[in-house]
């Protein structure tokens, strides 16, 4: 090719940097939720026991004899998992919220709408039903089968959106709803035909982090890094997916490839989040709205982003959830929902505008 | 939605006792929880002066039973004694008809006769009439009742959730009893008498009058009283052995999932009979416990139907109950359904926690 | 050969829409497709560029047979311009630019000041540098047109292909998108080729080396503008009488109706 005239030294245009004060920012506002969230709750625990057990635990030595056993437990076998747990639920979602609307290209796609989360929740039911033992040392079967449950709920709606001529992906949002509604009526039909005693289902299908436990984090971990590792390594290719597909495909992405990898990834992710906290709406949808209000189109930001930002929202929800009537719990779910629904309504009425004003 | 549906109706059936409790502690004062030195407000009073110490009885041509903690029409609750004639305690019952009857919601409902074919959808209505010897009238009743072992034989006309409306007209029976209002209007609408009379959730004592309204409604008052009887004299004789008692160990029972009964639940009257300490007393109805209060205020005793999920949470490791492996499993059977073999499972309670005192 | 098309069908459902076609382009030339609506020129645009596979015969692109190349091989190699796509409304216009440095880019590889560097020459030729802080919901149609081309442009692929470039702009857009396409050809190296599927004859007779004039699925006329759009071909192909006259500054023909 000829060298083309350069116009000047104008440079318009700079080099991408990954956004690192950005993610920095977050990880330490995230990091200030985290541990407000540890040392907040219905029990008054001194903010310096906290550090006193946190600095005692990473470091190895022994500085919180003062504590009584009880503010050790509550802080560490307690307050500590729940807020981990939390955090890797909230940047699970947050992730795989951002994956699913840059994937459908529609911004009201959230693991819940598109019926993963519900076909995730109606392999954990069986489970559960079956009464077989959820773990097995590290080893655990709910969240295998919400995979199960997750990726055959998004498989059959793709199925079913390739065999109606295309695989345009409102198609497979439609058919994802329609999956979505089926497998939860197949998990109420279930629930209604089994043993009276549901409510540690139910309890746990409303979602919340009352059970949690340090080994929970550690089950999740790998499902999450498994997930994010794929998602954010496809996060510049996600940017070209914005486009139609054939457009896509002539700037040389391979788009059912790409489609294959970004849903198998968010869906793991999703069915590992619902298999340790149930069902929590809201925050897949949230957290990368925010991001994009923020700092626009781009997937490299906004994928890690809405991680963090999941992970703090949910952190908060959940601070909320177990200290705003204490000393009883309400569902982090409600508090989610709570915050989320009007949020969804501002997203709709915007959407309307914008269709509206011809864009 | 249906997840909400499907929680709330199964709250309804999960805490029959709570659900419709009228609640005799005002809401915006609990009593706040008892720290273990603070002595009970002397329990005995409250039952003395709700209940009268003889049975009803001898009745004047139309019997008025009202039921204890009727609502008015609004729906809003009272939970005001209706006072009755009081019999001599060893004089023969006859049964007077027509009877009327005041429902839940303060209307009359007339029997001229007893019902011969009743579908009773609520377990402690057909313990009951089982126990007075009247199980025969019974043809109909939910899928969850399975005491006594004639109930096989019954036929079910749904579950918790559903009532097959149309299998019970064509059952014509001439009494559908219901604890929960939801079919109410439908099952009127079809040309059924129902009778609706609400669960005893917050006075223990009420159970006996339960009893007798069986007794009056089936003809067979004798047997009834003589079951009240029996009742009322085993809370007597429970009361009179601890009267000297100022008050007792603190406790806490988990019905699943850190749910937990409040003061004003039926189990929380049952508590003060056996003057425990509930460390939830703060909590309306049934709320979900977070699980650093219960450490904070260390139960002396724990009552829970799944005891290895206490003992397995690695929070609890250091609560006394979790130490000596002595979590106390209740039977559902018996502390779930108020019926007659409700007063087994206090007398459980009794031997367990004050294993000198009763024999 | 840029591009070698050896008997190539295609149909949608029973109507064949490309009948047995053979067609070379040479490096080099501005190749304008024309014809009837429904002759097959955009039909064969999408075939080329791999949106469309034939139902017989074979593509080469550069000796290489097209079905065998992945997307990034041939986005190497085309670009495509299409027709009124749906854009992503809220996407910065540089970011959507940048898009055109993804074929060189592997899965991990962020773009480099080396690809920013091309992305800004493509913006500078195309004049769009006072639009790059817009999103793409900002700008008027001309103006889109020429983002699109600066995609193109920034994925330095030898062929270029347009389908209907200046559909839906006015007069003076249609010779400023045009001049700019023409401009685009003329700095690539005598390797590339651009094709454009058109419907407006004097916009192919103004602008292109060569002129293909389909009909009915098959190519009707091939050659230089002169050639193919004369009174007797036009006539026989629209099926309406026309007159030709030089146009009176470049020479080539201007077809009036």
């Amino acid at each position: 090719m000829k060298p083309l005239e350069s116009t000047g030294d104008r440079d318009l245009l700079s080099a991408y940097t990954y956004p690192w004060k950005k993610i920095l920012i977050g990880i330490f506002i995230t990091a200030a939720c985290a541990l407000s969230a540890v040392a907040i709750g219905s029990v008054y625990i001194p903010a310096f026991s906290i550090f006193s057990i946190l600095f005692s635990k990473l470091f190895f030595f022994q500085g919180s004899d003062h504590l009584t056993p009880s503010s050790h437990t509550i802080i560490w076998d307690i307050r500590f998992p729940r807020v981990v747990l939390a955090l890797l639920v909230g940047a699970s979602l947050g992730i795989s919220g951002a994956t699913y609307q840059g994937l459908f290209k529609n911004p009201l796609a959230d693991p819940y709408l598109i019926g993963v989360a519900s076909g995730a929740s109606l392999g954990a039911t069986l489970v559960f039903l079956t009464g077989l033992p959820f773990t097995y040392g590290y080893f655990s079967l709910l969240p295998v089968a919400s995979f199960c449950g997750g990726l055959a709920a998004v498989y059959i709606a793709y199925l079913i959106s390739h065999n109606s001529g295309d695989t345009q992906l409102s198609t497979l949002l439609l058919a994802g709803l329609a999956i979505g509604a089926f497998a939860t009526a197949i998990t109420g039909i279930l629930m209604l035909r089994s043993d009276p005693d549901l409510r540690p289902l139910l309890s746990w299908l409303m979602g919340g982090f009352i059970r949690a436990q340090w080994n929970h984090s550690i089950l999740m971990i790998p499902y999450m890094a498994v997930g994010t590792i794929f998602i954010l390594g496809y996060s510049r290719i996600l940017n070209t997916m914005q486009l139609e597909e054939y457009y896509s495909e002539s700037l040389g992405v391979d788009v059912e490839k790409t489609k294959r990898v970004l849903i198998i990834s968010a869906t793991l992710m999703t069915s590992a989040a619902v298999s340790f906290s149930g069902l929590i709406g809201f925050v897949g949808l949230i957290a990368p709205h925010v991001i994009r209000l923020l700092w626009g189109t781009d997937y490299r930001t906004i994928l890690p982003l809405s991680g963090i930002a999941g992970a703090a929202f949910l952190v908060l929800a959940d601070l909320t959830a177990r200290t705003i009537i204490s000393p009883v719990e309400l569902p982090v779910g409600i508090i989610t929902a709570l915050v989320g629904s009007p949020f969804f309504v501002y997203l709709l009425l915007k959407s309307k505008r914008t269709i509206e004003n011809g864009y | 939605m249906l997840k909400k549906i499907l929680l709330s109706c199964s709250l309804t059936i999960a805490f029959i006792l709570a659900t419709f409790a009228c609640s005799s502690t005002d809401p915006k004062n609990p009593n706040p929880a008892a720290p273990a030195s603070t002595p009970l407000p002397a329990p005995t009073k409250t039952y003395n002066q709700l209940l009268p110490a003889t049975p009803i009885a001898a009745i004047i041509p139309t019997t008025v039973l009202k039921e204890i903690g009727s609502a008015d029409k609004k729906g809003k609750r009272q939970n005001k004694y209706f006072p009755v004639p009081t019999p001599e305690p060893t004089q023969t019952l006859v049964a007077e008809f027509p009877l009327t009857v005041i429902d839940r919601n303060g209307e009359d409902i007339v029997f001229t006769q007893p019902p011969e074919r009743i579908v009773a959808y609520d377990a402690a209505a057909v313990e009951t009439i089982f126990k007075i010897g009247q199980g025969h009238r019974i043809i109909g009743t939910h899928s969850w009742v399975s005491y006594p072992a004639e109930v096989a034989n019954i036929e079910k006309v749904g579950d918790a959730f559903n009532m097959n409306i149309e299998r019970i007209v064509a059952l014509e029976p001439d009494l559908v009893f219901l604890f929960y209002p939801t079919f109410k209007e439908e099952l009127e609408k079809a040309g059924l008498k129902v009778l609706l009379l609400e669960s005893v959730d917050d006075n223990l004592m009420k159970m006996a009058n339960t009893f007798r309204i069986w007794g009056q409604i089936t003809g067979s008052p004798n047997e009834a009283e003589s079951l009240a009887k029996n009742f009322e004299n085993r809370v007597g004789k429970i009361e009179s052995v601890l009267s000297s008692y100022h008050s007792g160990p603190s406790v806490f029972q988990d019905v699943g999932d850190l749910w937990t009964p409040g003061s004003n639940t039926l189990m929380g009257n049952v508590f003060n009979l056996l003057k425990l300490q509930n460390i939830a007393n703060d909590v309306d109805n049934y709320g979900q416990l977070s699980p650093e209060v219960i450490i904070d205020r260390n139960p002396q005793f724990i009552i829970s139907s799944n005891p290895e999920l206490i003992y397995t949470n690695p929070a609890f490791q250091n609560l006394l109950p979790v130490k000596n492996k002595s979590v106390f499993k209740a039977n559902d059977d018996y502390l779930g359904i108020s019926g007659p073999r409700f007063i087994l499972g206090v007398e459980d309670l009794a031997f367990e926690f004050y294993p000198g005192l009763f024999k | 050969m840029a591009i070698k098309i050896q008997d190539v069908s295609y149909n949608y459902g029973h109507e064949d829409v490309i009948k047995k076609i053979n067609l070379d382009f040479v490096p080099g030339q501005l190749v304008s497709l024309v014809g009837p609506n429904g002759a097959g020129k955009t039909t064969l645009l999408k075939l080329i560029s791999g949106v469309l596979e034939p139902a017989s015969g074979q593509i080469h692109i550069y000796d290489q047979l097209s079905e065998n190349l992945s997307h990034k091989e041939r986005a190497l190699l085309i670009s495509l311009v299409p027709q009124n796509p749906n854009l992503p409304l809220e996407m910065g216009i540089t970011d959507f630019i940048m898009l055109g440095r993804n074929p060189h880019l592997k899965l991990l590889q962020w773009e480099s000041a080396a690809d920013f560097k091309i992305a800004q020459e493509s913006i500078d030729l195309t004049e769009i540098d006072h639009l790059i802080q817009r999103k793409l919901g900002e700008v008027s149609g001309g103006e889109r047109q020429r983002i699109m081309l600066a995609l193109a442009m920034t994925q330095r692929s030898p062929i270029m292909l347009l389908d209907e470039p200046t559909s839906n702009l006015d007069i003076s857009h249609q010779t400023k998108v045009m001049s700019l396409i023409k401009k685009i050809h003329d700095q690539k190296s005598n390797d590339g080729a651009t094709i454009l599927a058109i419907h407006d004859l004097n916009i192919a007779a103004q602008f292109s080396d060569r002129v293909i004039l389909f009909s009915e699925g098959i190519v009707a006329v091939d050659g230089t503008p002169e050639e193919v759009l004369t009174k007797n071909n036009i006539e026989a192909i629209y099926g309406s009488e026309v007159s030709i006259i030089p146009h009176p500054e470049h020479g080539s023909p201007l077809i009036i109706s």
